[in-house]
């Protein structure tokens, strides 16, 4: 009888993993194919006659601050670095207890102005907003704490440009990385509404005033994993989602989106805590009920820097609120799960998040258990043992592998050697501790959703250009 | 017993179709890395080469060597191709006029040109984009025909290609593709024609007042004109800031106006300052102070208590722009009666830095720059701003006495 139980949830649980894994390597090949696209078609102009020709529109960036005096500058300093014909930065600083609004009134020279904005989205109480006589493009607006989206939401209503990209205070920018993320919109700016780039981890690497200068590989193993996670995230996951017009998430370290678009859903949700998932959810959602062509897209060859949790413990606290995110944004738009009215949102995109972020953690732990019977009572046979491991560590190794090279090599980025091949040991060594860590963070995201206990895990910031791994 | 042995043929079944599958993927992966790491060594090579046709042209440019050297690359197309397209992009004048010479002696543009009919939609994308940048003038016809390409990304390259070109044949084809374009072929289209010169004027000029065009596509035209800021494009911009029923037009309308500054323009901008809707009166405030017209100081300062922020804040911006006199106008300002106008004052002088270059002269010399300085903190502390002046207690200790002084 246990054996017939334990054959039974082994081989449902190896149908689950082996399903999953083959959709993924479908999505794998709409990332190869949208890669390939994208680099045969990038030749419309290049950049510099975009410039010359004034092809960029004014894009407003938002950027939300709470307590966040140790990398504010750095982070205000690096977009001031971006190449973009017209821009202005809205610093939002959000109720911050330490010293964040003085050391932008001190670093930046601001003063507080009258200005006059609409309130198009409610947000708590504005106390103050300031502009710098140095730099005309900064505008740093003081607020009552309301969380990350009513930050976003009070960026919105003061920006005054049809577009606005919404960055994280430890966000470094690339150069171009805002002129090659607004493509899309000039490309095709009836139906894009809007887009996302990747984001790689900053941990590590040589900063100085605000500029990544090299990109150096970490020694801290946690945060070489992570990068794995994003590389296998960006390249796979989000780049051949992209591609069926089907992306859910679009990094709220990095994103530009449609003004206009966003204040029809009511901008950011307020005291959400993934409220970026959120956004593009209800853009999907807008879209479709208005059945109008549209497109969320995705950019491969820009980039952006951004700190990453070098503890478990902080770790853990980001992977919950994302586990919460997630769910919150999937079981508020409830009703477009599997409805065909939503089309490949509902149908496929929201079952496959499910599928992939919500349901695993449970089969896993059903895994495990059933594995310690069979390998106790000596149902299993090493030989079954290998087989389920095949299926389901090893064949989402693959994935991890090919994400790697992707990264590595498909955007023709120049990578060395000896990174990859520690990537590559580490992508072995993220099943045997990360991959349990993972799924610890998930489950209890999961429990806490239910209990309400719906917060913003505090970030622990530890300056640019300092050890962080 | 009989489930028991389906499941382990199920399982048997699955474990050989992963292993499949991962042969293939692995296969895949193999294959993709190869391509990858080939492609890496091809770009690596040609960069390389790249790298020696570009310092042979830099040599060339610079008359250093002779155009003969250039002969060695003719063998190596690609590669001196990317080499010009790259040297091209950033110069310009004599130099670039010889690049281009050479270019076609190389016979570099009739291989890209040759490419213009391949089948693959890339392939024609890549060489109109070059033919753009090589200048090609020769294969405008060509380029031409393009816009009427099957893949709307050619036509976009195209564009940009006619734009880099500049010849005046492809104007009217250009503006003939605009009424039926996309949105943001329009926006190129737009972004370009400027390039062209005022050439293009007569052209424009039927299709600005053409009521068929929607707002959006007519204030890029508007914009366009204003690029070329030609005089005799004032009357169309008139008719189309007193007639036409978009706000959006009519403001742009005005702003081309404003960009053109000759005598009928100054009094289109000036009448503006009355109009009925605040967007109007704001932008035609910044418009007086970019155009300088010192003799509207006393519409700007009436313009200081106008219902709308905006209007208010432009005014008093331009009355700063307009210098001297504006500056007294908005001094004289403040001892009014209006709050409001009043509050937008003390902003403006605090964040344009003008406050603190009035208060550097309370110490001075000149006597008259000291008299309006002690005016300004007598307005400024009579008037309930005295918290402004405290803030700079530090850098002039003089304003602690008078602070007294004043009560």
């Amino acid at each position: 009888m246990l054996e017939r139980i334990l054959y039974t949830v082994l081989t449902v649980l190896m149908v689950f993993y082996f399903s999953i894994n083959t959709v993924y390597l479908f999505i794998l090949m709409f990332s190869v194919f949208e890669i390939r696209r994208s680099t045969k078609f990038r030749f419309t102009f290049n950049l510099n006659q975009a410039f010359r020709f004034r092809l960029l529109p004014p894009v407003s960036i938002i950027l939300p601050a709470f307590n966040e005096e140790k990398t504010i500058v750095e982070s205000v300093r690096s977009i001031l670095f971006v190449r973009y014909p017209q821009y202005e930065l809205l610093v939002v600083n959000d109720g911050s207890k330490d010293e964040t609004l003085k050391t932008l009134i001190e670093a930046f020279n601001l003063i507080k102005t009258d200005y006059v904005f609409r309130r198009s989205v409610d947000t708590a109480r504005v106390r103050g907003i300031y502009v710098s006589r140095v730099f005309k493009n900064i505008v740093v607006i003081d607020k009552e704490n309301g969380g990350k989206a009513d930050a976003l939401n009070a960026g919105i209503n003061v920006s005054r440009y049809p577009y606005f990209c919404a960055v994280d205070a430890d966000t470094i920018l690339g150069e171009d990385a805002l002129a090659k993320l607004i493509l899309p919109f000039v490309n095709d700016p009836d139906r894009t509404t809007a887009v996302g780039g990747i984001v790689r981890p900053a941990n590590g690497a040589e900063i100085s005033m605000g500029r990544l200068l090299a990109e150096r590989l970490t020694k801290n193993l946690l945060v070489i994993i992570q990068s794995l996670e994003y590389a296998r995230a960006f390249f796979l996951g989000r780049l051949g989602l992209a591609s069926i017009n089907s992306l859910l998430i679009i990094s709220g370290a990095f994103g530009l989106f449609k003004k206009e678009d966003v204040l029809r859903v009511d901008g950011y949700k307020k005291k959400s805590i993934g409220e970026d998932m959120m956004l593009v959810v209800k853009l999907h959602k807008l879209k479709r009920k208005e059945k109008r062509s549209y497109r969320v897209a995705f950019v491969t060859d820009t980039v952006c820097w951004t700190e990453i949790p070098s503890t478990f413990r902080v770790l853990a606290r980001q992977r919950v609120r994302w586990q919460m995110g997630l769910m919150e944004s999937i079981f508020e738009n409830g009703d477009m799960i599997m409805n065909p009215r939503y089309g490949v949102i509902g149908l496929f995109a929201m079952p496959f998040y499910i599928l992939t972020e919500i349901v695993p953690p449970f089969f896993e732990i059903i895994g495990y258990a059933v594995l310690s019977v069979g390998i106790g009572t000596g149902v299993f046979s090493l030989y079954t043992l290998l087989r389920f491991f095949a299926i389901t560590w090893g064949y989402s190794l693959l994935h991890t592998i090919y994400a790697l090279v992707m990264e590595s090599y498909g955007i023709g980025k120049k990578v060395r050697l000896f990174h990859f091949i520690i990537k590559l040991f580490a992508s072995i060594l993220e099943s045997l501790f990360y991959r349990q860590i993972n799924i610890w963070c998930k489950l209890k995201g999961f429990f806490q959703f239910f209990t309400h206990k719906r917060e913003w895990g505090a970030m622990e910031r530890t300056g640019f250009g300092e050890k962080t791994g | 017993m009989v489930i028991q042995e389906f499941f382990i043929l199920l399982e048997g079944a699955l474990f050989r179709i992963t292993v499949g599958i991962s042969a293939a993927v692995l296969l895949f992966f193999t294959l993709t890395l190869g391509f990858s790491w080939v492609g890496a060594l091809k770009r690596r090579i040609r960069v390389r080469i790249s790298r020696k046709i570009h310092a042979s042209l830099i040599g060339y440019l610079l008359k250093e060597t002779a155009p003969d050297c250039l002969h060695c690359s003719r063998q190596r197309r690609n590669a001196a191709i990317d080499a010009f397209s790259t040297v091209l992009s950033d110069i310009k004048g004599s130099g670039r006029a010889r690049m281009k010479e050479a270019a076609v002696s190389l016979g570099l543009v009739g291989h890209v040109e040759r490419r213009l009919g391949a089948a693959l939609p890339s392939k024609r994308m890549r060489s109109s984009y070059m033919l753009g940048i090589l200048g090609s003038r020769s294969n405008v016809p060509r380029l031409i025909r393009v816009l009427s390409d099957s893949n709307q990304k050619v036509v976009s390259a195209a564009i940009v290609a006619l734009g880099e070109i500049r010849d005046e044949d492809s104007v009217s084809h250009l503006l003939r593709l605009y009424g039926t374009c996309s949105l943001s072929q329009a926006w190129l289209i737009a972004a370009i024609l400027p390039f062209f010169g005022p050439g293009i004027y007569p052209h424009l000029k039927p299709l600005i007042l053409d009521p068929a065009f929607p707002p959006s596509r007519t204030i890029l035209l508007v914009k366009v004109v204003s690029g070329l800021r030609l005089t005799e494009s004032l009357e169309v911009l008139q008719t189309l800031y007193k007639e036409s029923d978009s706000l959006d037009v009519r403001i742009n309308a005005l702003l081309a106006i404003g960009k053109i500054n000759d005598l009928f323009a100054v009094k289109t901008v000036i009448d503006a300052l009355s109009d009925t809707e605040w967007q109007v009166r704001a932008i035609a405030c910044n418009l007086i102070g970019e155009m300088a017209i010192k003799g509207a100081v006393d519409r700007l300062t009436s313009l200081l208590t106008d219902e709308s922020w905006f209007v208010r804040k432009n005014a008093a911006s331009a009355l700063v722009q307009l210098g001297r006199i504006g500056v007294m106008g908005l001094i004289n300002t403040l001892n009014g009666d209006d709050r409001y106008a009043r509050d937008m004052v003390v902003q403006t002088l605090e964040e344009q830095g003008i406050l603190e270059r009035i208060l550097r002269h309370l110490g001075g010399g000149d006597e008259r720059r000291k008299e309006t300085a002690y005016r300004v903190v007598r307005f400024l502390t009579r008037k309930g701003y005295r918290n402004y002046l405290e803030n700079y207690r530090n850098h002039f200790p003089l304003i602690e006495d008078l602070l007294q002084q004043v009560g």
